[in-house]
């Protein structure tokens, strides 16, 4: 019995079809009974009656097999208007007793494929099985726990839509599914991994459906090799995620604090200019991965690159986990990286090991899997990479915890297999960009690969089917790349040309013209600044520029906020969102930031400007070489009745606003914006403080206005005017009880002050003092969804009325040293079941795991861990306000 | 209540749990169960629920141990042979945990006592072994309107839910009458494999504790939901679980709007061909 898997079939398929009415030709690797490999060949014979294969390409498939570590198994041509049996033909040219010869007959309504052993002229049929999911160069076989996942997203969403299921609950479900709510109600986003950044054509076809039927036509191509549907209605998602299972493709890890996708450099086992083919690998470690519970429930999300082109090792340094493609006496093998990422605090991996054994990068990741879920902070998920750990550790900490691991994990796994991988005897391909930008020689004879960049990585429905249609037309190989692109390699030279005007509107030979960009604040609650409008804009820019100036540019990446899903961290030159209030306005600003490849640290901010003035800064910017003095030109801003304009993004006519922006998972942005007006407060009370009469009641009153103002972005108001700044501070934090209710009699000063009938504010200096220190104390404790961590001072006064009776404190004590774990949370949790919600208990407990654990347990259990600390005499302490 | 010094280490490992808590620890200590069938599912069931601490446990059963009871009633053993099965299960009961008080019930559950055993229980479990005995647990646990748990196992299967009369479709809602005689074979003519009526058992233990805990609807904040508007079917030659939905049918003739079933009576069917004739 011999096995074929489906795509493998349908490749030969099409290339029969395509080349009708000519016979077609090609060779099938395998192993044993296994076929896993086609290679299409030219029948050098262009016959409708019969075929020979040319010579260095039958030479160039064995070697590439034995590369790959199959052996050419059969070899296939087709017969497009006779039956699937050999010809007499055939017969007389059958040589080899153990060759497999494939027939592919197109004269009946329907391709049928046989196959035959042939000995002495003599033909034998063989069973042929058609497998669906088998093992497959460069793909994975989904686990069983994986498959079953997805059979349960059913269920999930359908006690989620009979709201059996409460939102903040199917959240938590959801997104380690790969499904990200949009901003829009509703609307649900699928984020499907492709490993290494491999798809089929029947793959892309079916993502095409699927975003045809269910998701308005929408994809999105990722910077992780992910391609995203858009616009899910929830009743939907199962169907959809159904419909992905069974063409071999998922979501699960796509979002959410997950092993995401294992991402390798595109061209993988397709470019003579790698190290070695690091596919396998990737396929290997995902796998291995995949499959584990504990992969998708880490501190954060959990990021691996490999890389084997050294056009790719940008990304070997932000890669939680990044491996680099090395040679070591002929052996292959990888440099290791870890602990590096992009976001706000963007950090740069440490090397872990100069050299190891390629088989042996399956034992890191789970080595460093294991120390990421045991050491990251899950109670602050904004430091709570694996960069934070290894920030919190140092360098020299964090590489020996790393060793521990992996000697516990060699202790588990015993053997792990070399794969064979295809290997470069010099690295010598070139670059045939003189020909054409973005076309790259290929693997073997005559081959090339081309790069295409989709306009900010968005793609229709229809123009992914034209995408799977060249694949399959032209039998290429499609790899999604990590800059919201992909690429078609295995292309033969003579197709080179009609590729690309079939899929011209992709193919971008200006790097600087396709800029990269985030989804920007248009449709990202976190984001600032609306950097799709800005990419538009620097295209339009670029494309008007000369020629040679066109050329000099690189490729340009932008994220809206200083998150950095617009890979800024490594852009050779990148922008990030950002506001600065100009004459008490707020002006949408980029920062700018260069990153050297081959420096050791991410992209420095070498300065910023205005969001408008980025067109005429790249205008003007002859080398990056003198990027700063370019810059220096643009740092004078106009007034707003100079130019409007400036104070509006891209794409907008209302002035730019930060209003209704959240935090959501990070919301530095709006942070920032807070941050500015806090520290705007403090200085003016600084100023007061320094100053007397007038001069210190202005500064006092600027001191009140900003403090006052800092916080209701969050509430959703962004004004200027100092009436309304009054109001909604009253409705938003008097009232409720978030500040000391005096301020609400402070008010009317502010307003006389302002009208000029109260000359002096100094009498409210204490209060003002007192005002900011608190809304420095609110800000601190906002948590990632925008809520204080802290009890309104109203809701405090209460419970302490509401208490007469009891002692004035709501702090309860009990003493737990002397307990181990875990009786002592069991104790503690006890006494805390005694005392009213609201209510604090501190607990005492010895060093080491007591107070480790304690106010973990606590945490998980959703109270509230207000301290840690010592309490002098009696050991460690930990303060806990009963929540629930 | 307070929790003793040795209860608080006893059930630790519960009140860990968010969801127990010395709250809910203390309410499963108040709780009264009632088990009606000392047999491959009341065993199992048994040992957990006085292992968890529930205060009174009663169990029905007319039935004396008998050797091959021995190879699936974990509650009894070699020695116990011969004995009444509640006598068995109480001693087990008390050298597991002496928090508990059992009060056993050695006669059949039938149609004339079935209210009276019934009682003041906070929950009722069904371990039985025979269609008659189920019709009637349900009618009865509906008209007293006392939750309960669902449970049967054969061969290599088993099935299990949880009612909760008035807000969830009970058991006739599901099968509305018994199987004629004969066409449903019972454990003693078919065999079980024993490990299966401890899935079962445990499963009904779990349910249980969590109706003792209060997760009685959806909307608790702990997400705990019972196995109520749907049946688990479980194979374990496959192992595979799968759940069968439904719905309170409004023709139920005993939970319906207009039942038709309104008293008790005891229903017509052998429970078991092979030991009448034996």
């Amino acid at each position: 019995m011999i096995r074929i898997p489906h795509t493998i079939v349908n490749s030969i398929i099409h290339t029969a079809r395509r080349g009708a009415p000519l016979e077609t030709c090609g060779l099938l690797g395998g192993q044993g009974e296994v076929i896993s490999f086609f290679y299409e060949l030219t029948n050098a014979d262009a016959s409708a009656e019969h075929f020979t294969l040319i010579p260095e390409e039958h030479l160039f498939a064995i070697k590439d097999a034995r590369r790959r570590g199959l052996n050419i198994l059969g070899v296939v041509h087709s017969h497009p208007a006779s039956p699937a049996r050999p010809s007499e033909e055939d017969l007389k040219l059958a040589n080899d007793p153990n060759m497999l010869y494939f027939i592919l007959s197109l004269a009946g309504p329907e391709p049928v494929l046989k196959v035959f052993q042939i000995r002495q002229h003599i033909p034998r049929e063989v069973p042929l099985e058609i497998a669906i999911g088998t093992r497959e160069y460069g793909r994975l076989v989904l686990p069983d726990s994986v498959v079953q996942d997805i059979q349960g997203v059913r269920h999930q969403v359908e006690s989620f839509v009979r709201k059996e299921t409460d939102a903040v609950r199917f959240r938590a479900y959801r997104v380690p599914m790969g499904l990200y709510e949009q901003r829009q109600d509703g609307a649900y986003m699928a984020r499907t991994r492709l490993p290494g950044g491999v798809a089929d054509a029947h793959q892309l076809e079916t993502l095409a459906d699927l975003a045809e039927r269910f998701g308005q036509g929408v994809l999105h191509f990722t910077t992780r090799q992910d391609i995203q549907l858009h616009n899910l209605a929830i009743e939907n998602v199962p169907t959809v995620l159904e419909t992905l299972l069974g063409a071999g493709l998922v979501c699960r890890g796509g979002g959410g604090n997950t092993v995401r996708n294992i991402t390798g450099s595109p061209l993988a086992g397709l470019s003579p200019t790698e190290t070695f083919d690091i596919l396998p690998y990737v396929v290997q470690i995902s796998e291995h991965l995949l499959p584990h519970a504990g992969s998708y429930n880490l501190p954060r999300k959990y990021k691996i690159a490999l890389v084997s082109e050294i056009h790719d090792e940008r990304l070997l340094r932000v890669a939680d986990l990044g491996l680099r493609a090395r040679l070591k006496d002929g052996q292959p093998g990888f440099e290791v990286w870890a602990g590096g990422g992009m976001g706000t605090h963007s950090l740069p991996s440490v090397q872990i090991a100069e050299f190891i054994p390629a088989q042996e990068a399956v034992l890191y990741a789970e080595a460093i899997k294991r120390l990421f879920d045991q050491y990251g902070d899950r109670t602050n998920k904004h430091r709570a990479r694996l960069r934070f750990v290894v920030q919190r550790l140092g360098e020299s900490a964090f590489k020996e915890l790393v060793q521990q691991f992996l000697a516990q994990v060699r202790q588990e796994i015993k053997t792990v297999p070399p794969l064979r991988v295809r290997q470069y005897a010099a690295v010598g391909g070139k670059v045939l960009s003189e020909l054409l930008p973005d076309v790259v020689e290929g693997v073997g004879p005559g081959r090339y690969a081309i790069r295409f960049r989709p306009w900010l990585g968005d793609v229709t429905s229809a123009e992914l089917r034209t995408i799977a249609q060249a694949v399959k037309r032209y039998a290429l190989e499609f790899r999604a790349d990590c800059g919201q692109g992909f690429y078609l390699a295995q292309v033969k030279g003579e197709d080179v040309a009609a590729i690309l005007e079939t899929l011209k509107a992709f193919y971008q030979p200006v790097p600087a013209a396709a800029p990269l960009a985030c989804t920007g604040a248009a449709t990202c609650r976190l984001g600032m600044c609306l950097s799709r409008g800005l990419a538009q804009a620097i295209r339009e820019t670029v494309l008007a520029l000369p020629e040679d100036r066109q050329k000099s540019l690189p490729r340009i990446r932008i994220s809206g906020c200083p998150n950095s899903c617009g890979q800024h961290p490594v852009a050779e030159l990148g922008f990030y969102g950002a506001a600065k209030r100009v004459g008490g306005r707020l002006m949408p600003f980029y920062n700018v930031v260069v990153f050297r490849p081959e420096g050791k640290t991410l992209g420095q901010k070498v300065g910023d400007l205005p969001a408008k003035a980025v067109p005429a800064f790249i205008q003007q910017l002859e080398s990056l070489d003198t990027i700063a003095e370019t810059l220096a030109a643009f740092q004078t801003y106009p007034s707003y009745e100079e130019a409007p304009d400036y104070y509006r993004d891209w794409g907008q006519t209302v002035d730019f606003s930060l209003a209704g922006r959240g935090p959501g998972e990070c919301g530095a942005g709006v942070l920032d914006v807070i941050e500015l007006d806090l520290k705007t407060a403090e200085n003016e009370l600084r100023q007061a403080e320094n100053s007397q009469g007038a001069v210190s009641s202005a500064a006092l009153y600027q001191a009140a206005v900003a403090a006052m103002r800092s916080l209701l972005i969050i509430r959703g108001v962004e004004t200027q005017k100092p009436r309304e700044i009054f109001s909604a501070f009253q409705q938003h934090f008097i009232l409720p009880g978030w500040v000391d209710p005096a301020v609400e009699k402070f008010i009317p000063a502010l307003l006389d002050f302002r009208l000029g009938d109260l000359a002096d504010l100094q009498a409210w200096g204490p209060l003002v003092r007192s005002l900011a220190a608190r809304i420095r104390e609110l800000y601190a404790s906002l948590d990632g969804n925008l809520n204080f961590r802290i009890t309104p001072l109203a809701i405090a006064e209460k419970a302490a009325d509401a208490l007469a009776a009891e002692p004035a404190s709501d702090l309860h004590q009990v003493d737990l040293r002397g307990t181990p774990c875990p009786m002592n949370f069991v104790l503690a949790k006890l006494e805390i079941e005694k005392i009213p919600v609201g209510h604090r208990l501190e607990v005492y407990l010895d060093e080491g795991d007591p107070i480790k654990n304690v106010p973990a347990s606590f945490q998980d259990q959703g109270q509230n861990v207000e301290k840690i600390g010592d309490a002098p005499g009696k050991g460690k302490s930990v303060i806990i306000r009963r929540t629930v | 209540m307070e929790l003793t010094q040795e209860q608080i280490v006893r059930y630790s490992r519960h009140i860990m749990l968010k969801e127990v808590g010395g709250e809910g620890q203390k309410k499963i200590l108040q709780s009264k169960v009632l088990i009606i069938g000392a047999g491959g599912l009341g065993a199992p069931v048994a040992l957990y629920l006085a292992a968890a601490g529930v205060g009174t446990l009663g169990i029905v059963d007319a039935d004396v141990v008998d050797l091959t009871n021995l190879q699936r009633q974990v509650i009894h053993a070699t020695p116990d042979v011969g004995k009444p099965k509640v006598q068995s299960a109480q001693e087990t009961i008390n050298q597991i945990n002496p928090d508990v008080k059992v009060i056993t019930y050695q006669t059949l559950f039938k149609a004339e006592n079935a209210l009276a055993i019934l009682g003041d229980y906070d929950f009722v479990v069904d371990g039985t072994d025979n269609f008659p005995a189920k019709f009637l647990i349900n009618d009865a646990c509906v008209m007293a309107n006392k939750p309960f748990s669902h449970g049967g196992i054969l061969r290599f299967d088993g099935q299990t839910m949880t009612v909760l009369p008035g807000k969830s479709a009970c058991y006739r809602c599901v099968f509305n009458e018994m199987p004629p005689a004969g066409v449903v074979p019972t454990c003693s003519q078919a065999g079980v494999l024993g490990a299966v009526a401890g899935i079962l058992g445990t499963i009904q233990a779990a349910e249980t504790l969590k109706y003792i805990l209060g997760y009685d609807d959806a909307g608790n904040r702990h997400a705990c939901s019972l196995l109520t508007d749907r049946l688990l079917i479980m194979n374990a030659k496959s192992m595979q679980f799968r759940e069968v939905r439904f719905k309170k049918n409004p023709d139920c003739p005993v939970c319906g709007a207009h039942p038709s079933i309104n008293r008790l009576a005891d229903y017509e069917q052998k429970a078991c061909e092979l030991k009448r004739e034996a």
